[in-house]
């Protein structure tokens, strides 16, 4: 499994400001073989989707799109004021099976084809299954990411698609949890932004909403619940933001390697990891870049690294907090307030004693 | 975070052990009998697939099931029964029932069994009562304060700082690594490898990728299909039998840090007063706008009730001083000499920089009974500020408020206005306004006419 497509960019968004991992992603690193080259063992954890989660995922994704997409549309049509069995649908995947680098050409031509139309005021299909995009982070160079939603409805309020993801996990009473939609939301960030590139080339990108449409299973087996259709402003920002700092990397890169191609692992020094809490459970360097900062701040979490300073050493905010002669500003100005934190929790721990 | 958090984490790093950051407990001390849930999930759906439960002191009742996706849930059966015999058990003694759970992973996981069971007609109605009282569980959980069930990393983490971040500390075995440090090693060291295994009711991958390979052998009826399902129920055994150990360990952690309790007496009685109601009638949760309310004023009330508790711990309280929500004030005069029923007026002195009560807050000396109205706030000659306060309850107490005395005093006076406001929701339920009961009026497309903001602001108001 590699970071490429949207998996890349969205880990790319979750910690924006490690341009190490934005090397990563640029350069669809395979994690586990990357940590090998880095660290010299293999990653000693779990990694990748389990095959349970995968048998999951693919059962409740067959069950949409099976027949026609028939339970898809049962799904969407009332919201879309569609009726079901009325709905034209096409099937990317059924219309160009294969691997990845040969139909991805394929089913985007195909996709540029219907927005051809849709700009032209053709008639359309409604649903599109497992359509393809592509997402320009430096198209000066010809640098894409390709984005393959799992489906995309066409809004007819706005002639436009909408693009929709589908996600296994049981929703109750319509809500799910809030921990499960961060993935799902950051993907649909970047589908957005991707079908604003499409439709930017036929002049319709105006039509285009920071919107998409989540669809989840309900706590009854593999059947679909109901469609959410949700604003996506704050992970759409945060995708450009990423497509930006991938963009920089990309051509860092290019300028490391002007005189000279040179894998990755022997550059990493030029790219900053920026270690922090949103590493651990996102990315696969996480331990090796904590050990990297031991003894700091930033070991003890973002918000200690906000209070005190990222490079702050553990035992000097000790000695502060225990009277030692501040010597920066920072310290000055900390000083104060780590000695009186000291002395709350020697009084509490007298308290205890006691 | 606060300053003390930060240096508590730094210290806990440099002396490789958590440090206690209060002196007061979350969850009151346990019933003579309380009960452990360890659950195992299905990854990625929280289908249930395996549980350990019974009294915390005792080895668990295992509960196995090889087909979870099954539609047959009879296997549920012994926890239904063991679930049913505790809570209606210790009701009736009138006692609120304590259910320890090892993460909120798992509170989902019962939560969901629940919205399964409570009400599906092909289930036994052991398994939909089940459903039914983890509906009743879950919801009391949801309610700051609640003392029926306690989740362990929870009120561990709430009590003590580790010398890793919190993202870090969400892994109950990891955070163990701090509160429990093994002999000669590193906590930071044995959190990480302990964090490489997931805590949160599900199994080891390994475990995982073996049963899923022996799935589709458990199906057959065939003496390899019964080798398959003993196979599947032997390894989700290990695995829950593992998350049970977890449990207990974080238990007893928690219980090791000697926090007091004394102060969560009237919340023990709320919890059980809940319980009580919810588990003899079963309501279903509110759907109409004024039982939503109705639930949002319980929640507000009881997030305000537990912020004011709270403060009987030493180390809330000294953060709220740092915020001004408490400060200390010497009494330097009273309007009266002999002040009577109807209240009398008394002028303090705050010294401290942060003061957050301002004219008309309500404000109570702490471990006191006097409490009174701010009248006027204003800066005094030696410093911080001058207080006119109005003492409006507990005049015969007026010892406590003696010229020359100093005390705590906080702006956490809780209000319980629920009854006031049930009465007004007992009206708009009555009118059912179409504002709100009624459908909402269709949307109706509005064109802004491009121009100044000015003009932008006029199209809009139209």
């Amino acid at each position: 499994m590699s970071l490429a497509g949207a998996r890349g960019i969205v880990r790319a968004s979750r910690i924006p400001t490690c341009d190490r991992q934005a090397a990563m992603v640029v350069e669809h690193v395979k994690e586990p073989d990357f940590y090998r080259s880095i660290v010299g063992e293999d990653f000693p954890g779990e990694y990748g989707e389990r095959v349970s989660a995968h048998r999951r995922g693919a059962a409740f994704e067959r069950a949409a799109f099976d027949n026609d997409a028939a339970q898809l549309k049962n799904a969407l049509a009332s919201r879309f004021g569609y009726q079901p069995e009325e709905m034209w649908s096409r099937n990317f995947a059924e219309e160009i099976p294969g691997p990845p680098t040969t139909m991805r050409a394929g089913r985007l031509h195909r996709l540029a084809q219907i927005f051809r139309d849709l700009a032209e005021d053709k008639p359309v299909p409604e649903l599109l299954v497992q359509p393809q995009l592509r997402i320009p982070i430096r198209p000066e160079v010809k640098y894409f990411e390709y984005i393959a939603p799992d489906f995309m409805v066409l809004d007819p309020e706005r002639r436009m698609y909408l693009p929709g993801e589908l996600k296994s996990f049981a929703e109750r009473d319509g809500v799910a949890s809030r921990a499960d939609l961060d993935l799902p939301r950051r993907q649909a960030g970047v589908q957005v932004i991707a079908l604003t590139a499409l439709a930017g080339r036929v002049g319709i990108a105006d039509r285009v909403e920071e919107q998409a449409v989540f669809i989840y299973a309900t706590p009854y087996g593999l059947r679909l619940g109901p469609p959410h259709l949700e604003d996506i402003h704050a992970e759409c920002r945060e995708i450009h933001r990423a497509i930006v700092r991938l963009g920089i990397v990309h051509a860092r890169l290019g300028q490391l390697r002007a005189v000279e191609d040179t894998a990755l692992v022997n550059l990493i020094d030029e790219f900053a990891a920026d270690y922090q809490e949103a590493c651990h459970g996102t990315c696969i360097l996480a331990s090796p870049c904590k050990l990297a900062v031991a003894g700091s701040m930033r070991e003890l979490g973002d918000e200690a690294r906000e209070i005190a300073g990222p490079d702050m050493p553990i035992e000097r905010l000790i000695d502060l907090s225990q009277g030692a002669e501040p010597t920066t500003s920072l310290e000055r100005e900390l000083a104060p307030t780590l000695r009186d934190a000291a002395s709350v929790l020697d009084a509490l721990a007298a308290r205890r004693v006691a | 975070m606060s300053a003390i958090d930060v240096v508590a984490r730094a210290r806990a790093r440099v002396d490789r052990v958590a440090v206690v950051v209060r002196d007061c407990a979350t969850v009151a001390a346990d019933p003579p009998l309380a009960f452990g849930i360890a659950a195992i999930r299905l990854v990625s759906e929280e289908h249930v697939q395996a549980i350990a439960f019974g009294h915390v002191d005792e080895q668990p009742s295992i509960v196995t099931r090889w087909h979870p996706l099954g539609r047959d849930s009879s296997d549920l059966a012994p926890f239904a029964a063991g679930l049913d015999a505790y809570l209606t058990g210790a009701l009736e003694t009138g006692q609120v029932p304590r259910i320890w759970i090892p993460t909120t992973a798992t509170l989902d996981l019962l939560e969901m069994m629940g919205h399964r069971f409570h009400s599906n007609k092909e289930a036994m109605p052991e398994i939909q009562r089940m459903g039914k009282q983890l509906r009743a569980l879950v919801d009391e959980a949801s309610i700051s304060g609640q003392q029926s069930v306690a989740t362990a990393r929870t009120v561990l983490a709430e009590s003590v700082a580790t010398g890793q971040s919190g993202a870090e500390d969400a892994h109950l075995g990891a955070l163990l690594a701090w509160v429990v440090p093994e002999v000669g090693r590193d906590p930071a060291e044995v959190a990480g490898e302990r964090a490489l295994v997931p805590a949160a009711a599900m199994l080891d991958r390994n475990f995982d990728d073996a049963i899923e390979a022996l799935r589709k052998d458990a199906k057959g009826n065939s003496a390899r299909g019964t080798v398959a399902r003993q196979q599947i129920e032997s390894l989700l055994e290990v695995g829950v039998r593992g998350e049970w150990q977890l449990l207990i360990e974080a238990r007893s952690a928690y219980m090791g840090l000697n926090l007091r309790t004394d102060h969560l007496d009237s919340l023990v009685d709320q919890s059980r007063e809940r319980l009580e109601y919810a588990m003899s009638i079963f309501p279903n949760p509110g759907r109409t706008p004024t039982a939503l309310l109705s639930e949002l004023d319980r929640s507000e009330h009881a997030i305000a009730l537990v912020e004011d508790l709270d403060l009987a711990d030493f180390s809330t309280r000294e953060r709220a001083r740092r915020n001004g929500r408490v400060f200390e004030a010497e009494v330097l005069s009273w309007d009266q000499p002999n002040p009577r029923r109807n209240g009398f007026q008394v002028e303090l002195h705050v010294p401290q920089e942060i003061l957050r009560a301002r004219r008309g807050s309500d404000i109570r000396l702490f471990g006191g009974k006097i409490t009174a109205s701010v009248l006027e706030v204003a800066a005094h000659p030696r410093g911080g500020y001058r207080l006119m306060v109005e003492v409006t309850g507990g005049v015969r107490a007026r010892a406590e408020v003696a010229v020359g005395t100093l005390g705590d005093w906080t702006d956490s006076a809780v209000k319980d206005l629920r009854f006031r406001r049930q009465r007004s929701q007992k009206f708009v339920k009555d009118q059912s306004p179409d504002a709100i009961y009624g459908e909402l009026p269709a949307s109706r497309p509005r064109s802004i006419k491009t121009g100044s903001l000015i003009d932008v602001v006029e199209a809009l108001r139209k």
